[in-house]
């Protein structure tokens, strides 16, 4: 591992008072947002030298974060809320119960319709804060919610499987596609091109389907539950990171069935437990944050079908939370103290 | 993480009017010096102090791992995951559960889940009873009040100013007959010093046997002794095939101011030797163990003196006749596994070496076979060649287990388990340990 740590700059901080739970950045790349376990939030710009923005956030704690419009952040929490704030003036500009205590879920599609899994219940929303549609209550609470990249379809997993909701259905027929799939589904995610769908699940297995024919097929013996479940290059391989593991599972042609993973180099690189991962919106880097609060950034590449790793930070606490820039070029860092940092990659393309 | 110290969870069951609310207000609201997180399982309005309060609907899943018990909370993983991101903002957590729900899901979410089980550490489960109605509930067939009684590590005997003294020893005797080895307080409105409640060591079951050391007595391995006066002649047992394929037998020599019954207890903790016919029976710290698949017949040979003879079932069981021995004293102990309740307790302590191997292989094939009906075990066993003790607990399919504290020199080294279930085999689960010893 070449030694260039001065190619990664702390571009900015800010504290928000305890452990980060979720991270997103607006879509300009301008303006990020964080939220912390006991509630509050903090706004940050990324070059604008303003103080960050504090905004009351969510009594009993905050769970998600999500932007729906240049200026307007959404969040929810465990007052049963869905919150809309202009970041501007730092007002609420309206909040909405979503049908249970537990707002854990949020989700912003290509077409600006959030989408929020409160316990059991899954509503749709428009830019204005209005209620688009509200769901039949799922078989149990939604762990994971992922938009279609390109349609209006939303895909939110729970004990039992995969729903897969289409928006645009009419009002009066919800259509409600479920894959079924024994045990409790945790985090969800579409290939880029929509083609697969992958979960990982309470078992400590990732599931995946090919949508159009359901046909599935599964990956078990990780030793700890998925952390990290991100699809690289367009759906040609799909990232697992599981323990201190980080592993690529070739998911051209028929799909992974018959092929073995191909575990990263550099595959001692965390020592401790990983409890963040972020993959780069052009998929050239993935970066990972572990418990004792080291961030490792990992170059990807397919050619032998392995990835290294370029670069590690270390921050002061265990990492809670990363998310990539929309231009890859920054890369914010949450951490269990309630630090949020914003790194800049310097020259990293052209590795 | 924050720390590297598991946070100690207390469960909190009980039927609806045992006085479980009032425990849990009394957690919330008494000075005990410590910070509590609560999960409760309705969304409530007690914000208290320095304390948190976190509603939960209970969300029971069915894990895929091909075991067919294992049932576990979800809205306990995903709560828990999100509580130990604030784990310095208390010192433990209190789970309460609805008043009809089965402890099994709770307990096994802190061993299936490795996110939290590398971060918490289950320190026991209360189970409140209303003393004036647990007999009618059980009567009544009631499955959960038994698993509650049954997966306690203490039991709150609430209301018992409701109930006679006569009645509430016969109450005490059925909870008991459930579950042996709880640690029972006798309260009203719940008032139990809350220390004791807070710091339980469930799993560790040296802290029970402290507090109970007449618990595993309750487990003596005879269930008939004798004493009688041997002047040198020829002396015989016939058994003739009984309700087990062996009994075990102890000739234990009687001098001074022993105590006929704590010289059976002695040797009956020992393994015994597997007796072939026609082998001369005599005088052995430890019992034989004599095969009665078919009629057999069993010569003595012991000087003269007196003597403790010792029998693991009822002599009449096998037929033996005793006319001709002239005992000075007979005693009968209470089988201890035939109760009313169909749940129960077997306690097993013997000294001796475990092999670890034999006993790791022994455990898994009893719990993959008779994990749904055992519903908690907890040992502390001295592991041949290992300077500790190892202390284990589980529920149902699932085992947890640890180094515990080293041995000291001279320490006597005796292994201690009970299992808590349905149907459970006593003589089975004997053999099955006993076979682990090295």
């Amino acid at each position: 591992m070449k030694k260039l740590s001065a190619r990664i700059q702390v571009l900015r901080r800010a504290e928000v008072g305890d452990c980060i739970v979720d991270v997103a950045w607006n879509a300009a790349g301008t303006q990020v947002a964080a939220a912390a376990v006991h509630g509050p939030l903090v706004i940050l710009a990324v070059t604008n030298p303003a103080e960050p923005i504090h905004l009351p956030g969510h009594a009993g704690g905050a769970l998600a974060l999500a932007w729906t419009a240049a200026n307007v952040l959404a969040s929810g929490g465990q007052d049963g809320h869905v919150r809309w704030w202009d970041v501007s003036t730092g007002a609420l500009n309206r909040a909405e119960a979503a049908g249970s205590p537990w707002v854990g879920q949020l989700a912003v599609s290509a077409t600006g319709i959030l989408a929020s899994g409160a316990g059991r219940s899954v509503r749709m929303w428009n830019d204005k804060g209005e209620l688009l549609r509200a769901w039949a209550p799922r078989a149990s609470t939604v762990n994971g919610m992922q938009w279609h990249p390109q349609q209006s379809i939303l895909a939110a997993s729970h004990y039992g499987g995969i729903s897969l909701l289409l928006e645009s259905c009419p009002a009066d027929q919800d259509e409600d596609r479920l894959l079924p799939l024994k045990g409790s589904q945790l985090q969800v995610v579409w290939s880029p091109t929509g083609a697969w769908i992958a979960t990982a699940t309470q078992d400590r297995a990732v599931h995946m389907w090919r949508v159009m024919d359901a046909d599935d097929c599964e990956m078990t013996g990780f030793p700890e539950k998925i952390q990290g479940l991100l699809w690289y290059n367009r759906g040609s391989h799909l990232i697992s990171v599981s323990g201190t593991e980080v592993l690529l599972w070739d998911c051209r042609g028929a799909g992974p069935m018959g092929r073995s993973a191909v575990q990263a180099a550099d595959a001692e690189v965390h020592a401790h437990l990983i409890q963040a991962t972020a993959l780069e919106p052009e998929s050239r880097w993935l970066a990972t944050g572990d418990s004792s609060g080291k961030v490792v950034i990992w170059k990807l590449g397919i050619k032998d079908h392995l990835t290294r790793s370029l670069e590690t930070w270390q921050a002061a606490a265990g990492i809670s939370a990363l998310r990539w820039s929309p231009d890859g070029a920054t890369l914010a860092v949450g951490d269990e103290h309630g630090q949020l940092t914003l790194l800049n990659l310097v020259g990293f393309d052209r590795q | 993480m924050n720390s590297n110290k598991r946070v100690p969870v207390t469960v909190l069951t009980g039927f609806l009017g045992s006085g479980k609310t009032t425990l849990l207000n009394r957690l919330l609201t008494e000075q005990h010096g410590q910070k509590i997180a609560v999960i409760e399982n309705e969304f409530g309005e007690i914000g208290i102090d320095h304390h948190l309060v976190i509603g939960a609907e209970e969300e029971i899943f069915e894990m895929n791992n091909g075991c067919i018990c294992c049932t576990v909370r979800g809205d306990l993983i995903r709560i828990l995951g999100n509580l130990l991101k604030r784990r310095d903002r208390f010192d433990r957590i209190l789970i309460e559960t609805t008043g009809m729900a089965d402890p099994g899901p709770v307990a096994q979410t802190f061993l299936v889940d490795p996110e939290i089980a590398r971060q918490t550490v289950l320190d026991g489960i209360i189970t409140v009873v209303d003393a004036a109605h647990i007999r009618q509930h059980l009567d009544d067939g009631s499955d959960e009040s038994r698993s509650q009684i049954a997966f306690a590590d203490v039991i709150i005997l609430n209301k018992i100013d409701a109930v006679p003294p006569d009645a509430l020893s016969a109450v005490l005797d059925r909870v008991r007959g459930i579950n042996a080895a709880a640690v029972v307080h006798q309260a009203v409105r719940c008032e139990v010093d809350l220390q004791a409640l807070l710091d339980i060591g469930g799993f560790d079951l040296e802290r029970v046997l402290r507090d109970r050391p007449d618990f595993l007595e309750a487990e003596r391995g005879f269930e008939w002794l004798g004493v009688f006066d041997h002047d040198g002649s020829h002396k015989e047992l016939q058994f003739s095939p009984g309700p087990d394929a062996e009994i075990g037998v102890a000739l234990i020599p009687l001098t001074g101011t022993d105590e006929p019954e704590a010289l059976a207890t002695a040797a009956f903790l020992q393994r015994p030797t597997p007796y072939t016919a026609p082998h001369l029976l005599r005088p052995s710290p430890a019992p034989y163990e004599i095969p009665v698949t078919n009629a057999i017949t069993v010569p003595i040979a012991a000087p003269a003196g007196r003597y403790v003879l010792a029998t693991q079932h009822g002599p009449e069981e096998f037929a033996v006749d005793l006319a001709a021995w002239n005992m000075r004293l007979e005693q009968r102990f209470a089988a201890n596994h035939t109760h009313d309740d169909r749940v129960g307790s077997v306690g097993i302590e013997r000294l001796g070496a475990v092999d670890g191997k034999r006993f790791q292989a022994w455990m898994s094939s009893l719990l993959q076979t008779h994990g749904a009906d055992i519903y908690r075990s907890k040992g502390v066993l001295h592991v041949a060649g290992y300077p500790a003790r190892y202390v284990f607990h589980g529920v149902h399919m699932l085992m947890d287990g640890a180094a515990g504290a080293p041995w000291k020199p001279n320490e006597e080294r005796r292994n201690m388990l009970v299992f808590i279930g349905r149907n459970l085999d006593r003589e089975a689960l004997h053999a099955g340990f006993t076979a682990c010893l090295a």
